[in-house]
């Protein structure tokens, strides 16, 4: 049995429980690790389904050690949107949370505000208001006491909690549908600032087919409605070409496809907030 | 409520994380267990997810959980359970089987695991039941740098 955790904000006793903390059990520190490979043919276990997607942050932050810096320049320009049903509002969230990491990145209070913002505004067309207000608020504060840090925690827990939410209302589409709207984004920006600077390390993050494979399967078991809805359709689309250009797990991200899955994850991206047409064309939102 | 329950539900509260509602306590213990494994690498600057994994494991039995890693980032796993001495295993493998975790730290209530992917992909989290006969509590969180 395996279930999602939620969150809460540090309360007003944080400070004053510092101290017990302290009093963590000693642990035995540096121990190497003593084992050899596994036998997966022979390797009795259950697996767990659940599979939790790396938040942007996570790989923008590999870029910037090694040496990225122009982030600025990645930072969506603001445009009319135009959001119909609760699949694109989930979409939309999950590509706001993500602004709010590239936003960081970019050490932009300006841009961090209005990712905040439009979070809110997506989360209150979802019926989420209340379960995300103290992350907002809190992305909101420390954004403009330039705490990156801090907005990257609350974002990561905007996203969680949305999805949380989500799920207690047995909506697992629209809680997939987060997730989903934020790694096309995170990756939209990701392969731009690799195909800007190419180098077969930067590349290797592109490689995630089973990430994608994970997301094309969920979107396979969503309701038909959802399902077919155009700009899921535009996202099922762009992850099966995405899962060709990613090649095998060991196999290197070559630049032409890094450009390429540039292109497509800028289309859904584009498609997702309403501000190109879907691929799959009409219909109306769920 | 305890000493030890006072210590590590003071310890989520710090670090701001803790389950919400619909948990059972003792994997709301687990979950704090986990925190205070992860303390001390937050404060080291370590981006801690807001998401994990819970669940119950019988002693001997694994549970096996499939996450994507990136090559250049240092993670830490954080395994906390309420039963005391349970002595759980966390152990991650690349997908053909071959240990990539570099460092363990094992306290009472929990054990940590630092890795250094090798590559960008998959990998094989996996959780081992420890001694004893009942079945135990136990949860996963993880962070990044």
């Amino acid at each position: 049995m395996c279930y999602p955790t939620g969150s809460r904000r540090a309360g007003p006793l944080a400070g004053a429980v510092a101290a017990l903390c302290l009093s963590a059990p000693v642990g035995v520190a540096g121990e190497a690790a003593p084992d050899g490979p596994l036998d997966l043919a022979d390797f009795p276990g259950e697996y767990i389904d659940e599979v939790i997607v790396p938040v942007p942050g996570e790989i923008l932050a590999i870029l910037e050690k090694l040496g990225e810096s122009g982030w600025k320049s990645e930072i969506r320009k603001p445009a009319r949107v135009s959001l119909r049903g609760r699949v694109d509002y989930a979409l939309a969230l999950g590509i706001a949370v993500a602004d709010g990491f590239i936003a960081v990145q970019a050490q932009d209070k300006a841009a961090v505000e209005s990712a905040g913002r439009r979070v809110l505004q997506y989360a209150e067309a979802l019926g989420l208001r209340q379960s995300v207000t103290r992350h907002c608020q809190a992305i909101l504060d420390a954004g403009d006491a330039g705490d990156w840090a801090g907005v990257r925690r609350e974002l990561d827990r905007t996203e969680k909690t949305a999805r949380e939410a989500m799920a207690r209302m047995d909506d697992w589409a629209l809680a997939t549908s987060v997730s989903l709207g934020g790694w096309v984004r995170g990756t939209e920006v990701a392969s731009s600032v690799i195909s800007k600077a190419f180098t077969a390390d930067k590349a290797e993050l592109l490689n995630q087919p089973d990430l994608v494979k994970h997301f094309s399967n969920s979107i396979g078991k969503m309701d038909e409605k959802v399902r077919e809805n155009p700009k899921m359709v535009a996202v099922a689309t762009a992850l099966g070409s995405m899962v060709s250009l990613m090649g095998g797990e060991d196999e290197p991200v070559p630049s032409d496809a890094v450009v390429e899955m540039n292109e497509i994850c800028r289309g859904v991206v584009a498609t997702i907030l309403g501000t190109a047409e879907p691929a799959g064309g009409g219909g109306g939102g769920r | 409520m305890s000493w030890r329950g006072v210590r590590v539900v003071s310890c989520a509260v710090l670090l701001g994380t803790m389950p919400s509602g619909g948990l059972n306590a003792s994997v709301e213990e687990a979950y704090s267990f986990a925190m205070e494994a992860a303390e001390p690498h937050l404060k080291a600057g370590f981006n801690i997810r807001g998401e994990s994994w819970d669940g119950q494991i019988k002693p001997g039995k694994r549970k096996i959980i499939k996450h994507q890693l990136f090559r250049g980032n240092e993670y830490w796993f954080w395994l906390g359970t309420s039963a005391a001495g349970a002595k759980l295993s966390l152990k991650i493998y690349d997908r053909k089987g071959r240990p990539v975790h570099v460092e363990t730290v094992v306290g009472e209530y929990w054990v940590a695991t630092r890795v250094l992917a090798p590559r960008t992909g998959t990998y094989l989290v996996v959780v081992g039941g420890g001694e004893g006969d009942a079945e135990v509590d136990w949860s996963l969180a993880y962070g990044y740098r």
